[in-house]
């Protein structure tokens, strides 16, 4: 097993995404990228027809990414497109409550986070997050038809051009941004560090189920551009690099504090009323823990002691679901409802198209709530 | 037969007392209710440490360290 020292981390750190990288280069150094976000607007599902006039450099990059790789095992697959409709509602409520506020937890990586435009815009990145999530989730993710794919390939793009932006602004102070530590970085996030915090709710999921969640980002991180060589086999070795890399970078920064409070702002306008507000810090501070969940500003409320309950709640919807098959239908069909309305409410409809911008917002600033626009005063 | 309706009186009256005696104030109701609550509440709600935690408080010791 590769042992994570930091020396093998810091090499990491120097990795960016060729493939991507190069397609990129050539894409702005020929001053295409507006056409190519033009014409891939459209180009949303596998198997469609790649748009006529599109740059060679995108052309080649998208006959090569079309396919995903030959050693996934579809049996795995499967299992895990079974394991998340189990736990839709679960996976959503960790990825928004556990795994971002993980992201922001890292300096750098808020830094990063902050200083992208798209970023301004808390929803926008969380609908695009969530609807690659549901992408991938869906039976035909990686046939002819399937929207992942095109989806993964226009991240990866839109990566790499975030990497050449902060470079050729020098506006980071190492050598690559956005690099495979922080990919890898992410990965753990959105997997293991999921399911801990599926744990941490009490949700009861099998050994089965989580390797093969834990298998699906395996691919999905290949897919990203992430080496396979370098992404932790099994979900013990994931704990081991999870950790590593959070204990190397863990710590508090204005950015972190300043996207939580989006964050938690975002989700209180999405939960109607505003009686359950609290929940939502209390529930970031319950999965990410004090330390962290101070570091990142999150207020305390009322709710902090209640909120230990929740796994007992869980507990006593589970009993509910093993009733009996109806039981379990109604209950599934409510969650997935749920998830829907979450995710509705935060794509509004939209498709994401992950366009690769042009140039980053050089002032990141976001208005505040309190800087609304007034009438002038009276001129007479 | 008076002596026996006065010592009867008496058990009644002696236990009335004792009852009065043994029925707590509004405030004490509430007290105990909430001292129970609050057990309950540890007792149900009592989770491990979050794992982040667990990290976050050897991420601090490495920051405090240099």
């Amino acid at each position: 097993m590769t042992e994570y020292t930091d020396r093998y981390m810091d090499a990491l750190r120097l990795k960016g995404d060729p493939l991507a990288d190069a397609t990129v280069e050539a894409l702005f150094g020929t001053g295409e990228v507006g056409r190519y976000n033009t014409l891939m607007r459209w180009f949303t599902t596998s198997g469609q027809a790649l748009p006529e006039g599109l740059p060679d450099a995108a052309r080649d990059y998208l006959h090569a990414t079309a396919t995903p790789p030959d050693w996934i095992d579809w049996g795995v697959m499967e299992q895990a497109r079974q394991f998340f409709l189990d736990n839709d509602v679960h996976v959503s409520t960790a990825l928004s409550f556990a795994a971002m506020p993980a992201c922001y937890v890292v300096p750098h990586v808020a830094k990063l986070l902050s200083a992208t435009h798209s970023l301004a815009y808390p929803s926008r990145r969380m609908a695009e997050t969530g609807q690659f999530t549901v992408y991938l989730m869906q039976p035909d993710a990686f046939q002819a038809g399937g929207r992942f794919l095109p989806a993964a390939q226009k991240v990866r793009l839109l990566h790499a051009s975030i990497r050449r932006h902060l470079k050729e602004e020098g506006r980071w102070p190492e050598p690559v941004a956005i690099c495979q530590e922080d990919m890898l970085g992410g990965l753990m996030m959105f997997s293991i560090q999921v399911l801990d915090a599926l744990h941490r709710m009490g949700v009861h999921i099998t050994a089965e189920g989580a390797d093969a969640y834990y298998y699906a980002w395996r691919v999905v991180g290949t897919i990203l551009g992430i080496d396979l060589g370098t992404i932790p086999p099994d979900l013990p070795a994931a704990r081991e690099f999870s950790d590593r890399y959070m204990v190397r970078h863990m710590g508090p920064s204005p950015e972190g504090a300043h996207l939580t409070r989006q964050l938690i702002d975002m989700y209180e306008q999405v939960v109607p009323g505003t009686l359950l507000d609290p929940i939502v810090p209390a529930l970031i501070r319950y999965l990410v823990g004090d330390t962290s969940a101070d570091w990142l500003q999150v207020p305390r409320t009322r709710f902090d002691s209640l909120i230990g309950l929740a796994p007992a709640l869980l507990g006593a919807l589970e009993w509910v679901e093993d009733r009996g098959p109806w039981a379990e239908y109604i209950s599934d069909r409510l969650g997935h409802l749920v998830t829907m309305l979450e995710l509705s409410s935060l794509t509004r409809g939209r498709v994401m198209h992950y366009a690769i911008p042009q140039e980053l917002k050089s002032d990141f600033g976001v208005p505040s709530k309190n800087a609304r626009w007034t009438p002038p005063g009276p001129a007479l | 037969m008076l002596c026996l309706a006065a010592g009867f009186a008496d058990v009644v009256a002696e236990g009335l007392r004792g009852l009065t005696r043994r029925v707590p104030g509004p405030a004490e109701v509430r007290q105990e209710l909430r001292a129970r609550g609050e057990l309950a509440l540890r007792r149900s709600g009592a989770a491990p440490e979050a794992h982040m935690e667990v990290l976050a408080r050897r991420a601090a010791a490495r920051l405090r360290d240099g």
